[in-house]
């Protein structure tokens, strides 16, 4: 059967080359669209740990000017008078320091796993869930351990998948995930796992494994030897209750900062309000893509049901002998949609080489997904058969001996 | 004789409606397509002719410090000594400009603003091409006196003061008060123009941080003039090997400056050193990559399928033709009457393609998906739709007459097509 389809793809070569080559170059367009839905599909339906609603984030600008005791020690009491004084607002449910809020630019990382710094104040604001273990606590700040992390699920399961052995909770962070155990100081102890918490929000997918490890603001020991560390605690978070809106509670927070922190800029951010931000580049290159494709699916679809027709018609006495011999309306149309199929396989085997190729040598980086692949094969087969189904029936309900009138 | 032949052309259009219809809409909605991802890739680059030379301005906003080993641990814009040090004196560069930018939020009432501050020399001015609606540019001795003065854009004075009439009103930024100077049509988005306001660099409090290439050392971007376009690579190399003698902590790391064309920054591969590090402008380049495939599958599917349905319609013709062919006719007169029906279809299509070129970026206008720029039918814009007007219908037609040529008169009048 499939030798005959062949046999009759040869007979027709340039037409076939050509839709070929058609098919090739709209899997092709398909196969980026695909990639961009399956992106934003993903970013909206990704766990990232937290609820954006009523959460705010915020920085205190210059920390990394600090460099004296003097200078460590009059800008940490500043910080914890403010952030004190914001804990005592009616409708702040929780406020903690953190190395860098959610959405923000600062980025840390560490063997592929993003990493963050939060006192346990700022993990009850995020509202983070605990899998196993234990949240941290005010004393771990004074822990003789020089690091004590919470990991997320993602992180958990590589280090499972690594060290099916050893116990991960109240292990050293460091020695399981470095293969190179020998250079690690024995200075991080796991105490929890969470769920899920993406820093860097839910458009970016950059790094699944993430690691936070204790704020010791609250110990002045830990900053002895380098007291330029407070910059790691110079962004804040704050979960408020919804009683207020987020814009008016800004406006305090603001207040309350301005008046502890001298001359230091404060940045405040609703944390729902970056969440659009950010959604606004991929919803972009979504909406220009699905229009661009749209309009080349109205051509292609011209273009298939113009070839088929034409073939149709030079193929008419072949559908006369086919049902004169017998054949049914069912099988006339198989044929014909048979042969259309293949084309779009072989497009779709040949295009996958290109993506493929492309990819490897990194000419366009195309995201090498299976789903991808399927989903935009799929596509272009259900445009094709769509356009073709029309023609194809009206020519297979030819009555025999009309059909083979024809020359 | 042109007359007959339209006379022709518009007997055929009525017989054949849908397959005209479906060759001058597709190939009018394909070019309006076209025109919106060139606008797409052009205009991020080059907004209203914003930049000024971009063939001959070298940026240098990128560097890195790498080890023997070849690891970078340090990298971002350029140091401010760099640019003091070399840049500055090169004697292939007719003009350098020094700049950073930063960003600010500010109560306006009881909202919260949060605006973008570039602090610029004098010299910023003349690299682009700024609308000035009010006011005036600062000068070198305004920056030399660190006068604090500002320029505003149009979007911001309107969302901070509610008018145009702000000179002379003041903005607090980090508790200094700043006067009002100018007032500036909306700036520009680009890589290397996001901001809202403009201030004399020495105003930057940050700006004595000149010397350390350390951790958290301040950086600014540069950008220089070359006096002529062939001075561009051996001032880019200029810039390169004298980097090499910059003093770097610890010492065995080395300095690695990456200048390039703001061109070069779209439309071309800017390599890391180390290989493995891929590209520098990763994201541009895949964007102009994409956008040269998705311009070439719409080109070559519509011409495919335009061709396809010219021959379809020739073939359909078959009677006319035959008689034609029967009573002396050449192919060389229906090439004649192909050309002539090609003019009326070079017409229509481009009409009805500047038409739906002016909807699709108005369209994309009102999305504001990108807020600060204006997309609008432009000399390239005109230029695209006049030569895919032309030659799409063109070459449709003549290739449908090539194909009939070889066809006997008696097969076309029998029905035959082969």
């Amino acid at each position: 059967m499939i030798k005959l389809i062949f046999k009759f793809l040869l007979r027709n070569k340039l037409k076939n080359m050509l839709l070929f080559f058609q098919f090739t170059l709209s899997f092709l367009a398909l196969f980026m669209l695909t990639t961009e839905t399956v992106n934003i599909v993903k970013s909206y339906t990704t766990e990232i740990g937290y609820d954006v609603k009523n959460l705010i984030g915020g920085s205190i600008g210059t920390t990394w000017k600090v460099k004296t005791e003097n200078e460590f020690k009059e800008l940490k009491s500043e910080m914890l008078s403010a952030i004190g004084e914001l804990r005592e607002l009616p409708y702040v449910k929780a406020a903690g320091y953190i190395f860098s809020y959610p959405y923000s630019n600062m980025r840390r990382v560490r063997n592929k796993s993003g990493y963050s710094r939060a006192e346990p104040e700022a993990i009850k604001a995020l509202g983070l869930e605990l899998v196993d273990g234990r949240l941290f606590t005010e004393d771990d700040a004074f822990s003789p351990i020089e690091d004590l992390v919470l990991i997320n699920q993602k992180e958990y399961e590589d280090i499972e998948a690594k060290r099916p052995k050893e116990k991960i909770i109240g292990g050293n962070y460091y020695q399981l995930t470095n293969d190179d155990t020998t250079t690690v100081k024995n200075v991080g102890k796991i105490v929890g796992v969470i769920k899920e918490y993406k820093m860097y929000g839910r458009f970016n997918s950059d790094y699944e494994k993430f690691y936070i490890t204790v704020s010791k603001l609250a110990n002045d020991d830990h900053f002895k030897d380098n007291w330029n560390r407070i910059r790691n605690n110079s962004c804040f978070v704050i979960r408020i209750d919804g009683s207020v809106s987020v814009s008016k509670a800004m406006f305090e927070i603001n207040k309350i900062y301005t008046k502890n922190i001298q001359n230091r800029d404060i940045r405040l951010y609703s944390i729902e309000q970056r969440d659009e931000l950010f959604s606004q580049g991929p919803k972009r290159n979504f909406t220009i893509l699905f229009f661009i494709c749209l309009i080349l699916i109205f051509i292609i679809s011209i273009g298939v049901i113009a070839m088929t027709k034409e073939s149709l018609m030079k193929r008419t006495k072949e559908i006369g002998i086919r049902m004169a011999l017998g054949s049914k309306e069912n099988q006339v149309m198989m044929a014909f949609l048979s042969e259309l199929l293949i084309l779009t396989i072989l497009a779709g085997v040949f295009s996958s080489a290109i993506v493929f190729t492309s990819s490897h040598y990194e000419i366009i980086k195309f995201k090498k997904d299976l789903l991808i692949f399927i989903i935009s094969f799929l596509t272009l087969l259900i445009i094709v058969v769509t356009s073709v189904f029309n023609p194809i029936r009206k020519a297979s309900k030819q009555k025999p001996n009309i059909a083979l009138h024809y020359e | 004789m042109f007359k007959d032949y339209i006379i022709f052309f518009l007997k055929k259009i009525k017989k054949q409606k849908s397959n005209s219809t479906f060759f001058i809409m597709g190939v009018s909605i394909t070019i309006a397509t076209i025109v919106l991802i060139q606008s797409l890739l052009t205009e991020r680059v080059n907004p209203n002719n914003f930049i000024k030379y971009p063939d001959r301005m070298v940026i240098n906003d990128y560097s890195s410090r790498t080890d023997s080993a070849g690891t970078s641990t340090w990298s971002g814009p350029l140091n401010y000594k760099l640019i003091k040090d070399y840049i500055f004196k090169n004697n292939l560069q007719e003009k350098s400009s020094v700049f950073s930018s930063t960003g600010f939020q500010h109560w306006v009432k009881d909202e919260r603003i949060s605006n973008r501050i570039l602090y610029a020399d004098a010299n910023y001015f003349d690299f682009f091409n700024f609308k000035l609606i009010n006011g005036r540019f600062f000068t070198q001795q305004e920056v030399e006196n660190a006068a604090q003065v500002i320029l505003i854009d149009k979007p911001s004075s309107l969302k901070i003061f509610g008018n145009l009439e702000v000179l002379g009103q003041s903005i607090e930024i980090s508790e200094k008060n700043y006067q009002i100077i100018g007032v500036i049509d909306a700036f520009p988005q680009t890589e290397f123009a996001n901001f809202d306001l403009i201030t004399p660099i020495s105003n930057d409090e940050l700006s004595d941080r000149e010397t350390t290439i350390n951790e958290s050392s301040y950086n600014y971007s540069c950008i220089s003039l070359v006096k002529l376009q062939q001075d561009v690579p051996s001032f880019k190399q200029e810039i390169i090997s004298n980097s090499k003698q910059f003093d770097v902590r610890p010492e065995d790391y080395e300095i690695t400056l990456f200048p390039y064309l703001i061109n070069e920054h779209y439309f071309s591969k800017r390599l890391h050193t180390i290989e493995d590090w891929g590209l520098l402008n990763d994201s541009e380049w895949q964007f102009f990559l994409s956008s040269i495939l998705l311009i070439s599958i719409l080109s070559i599917i519509c011409l495919i399928n335009i061709t396809n349905l010219s021959v379809t319609s020739y073939l359909n013709r078959n009677m006319e033709l035959g008689v034609r062919y029967a009573f002396g006719a050449t192919w060389k007169d229906t090439l004649k009457q192909s050309l002539a029906e090609s003019t009326v279809y070079i017409i229509s299509i481009f009409l009805i393609s500047l038409t739906l070129s002016f909807l699709f970026l108005g369209l994309l206008n009102s999305l504001e998906y990108y807020p600060k720029l204006d997309f609008k039918v432009n000399r390239i814009s005109l230029s695209v739709v006049i030569i895919y007007s032309i030659s799409f219908p063109l070459i449709a037609n003549v290739l449908s007459i090539l194909k009939l040529s070889k066809v006997y008169p008696i097969h076309l009048l029998k029905g035959i097509q082969s």
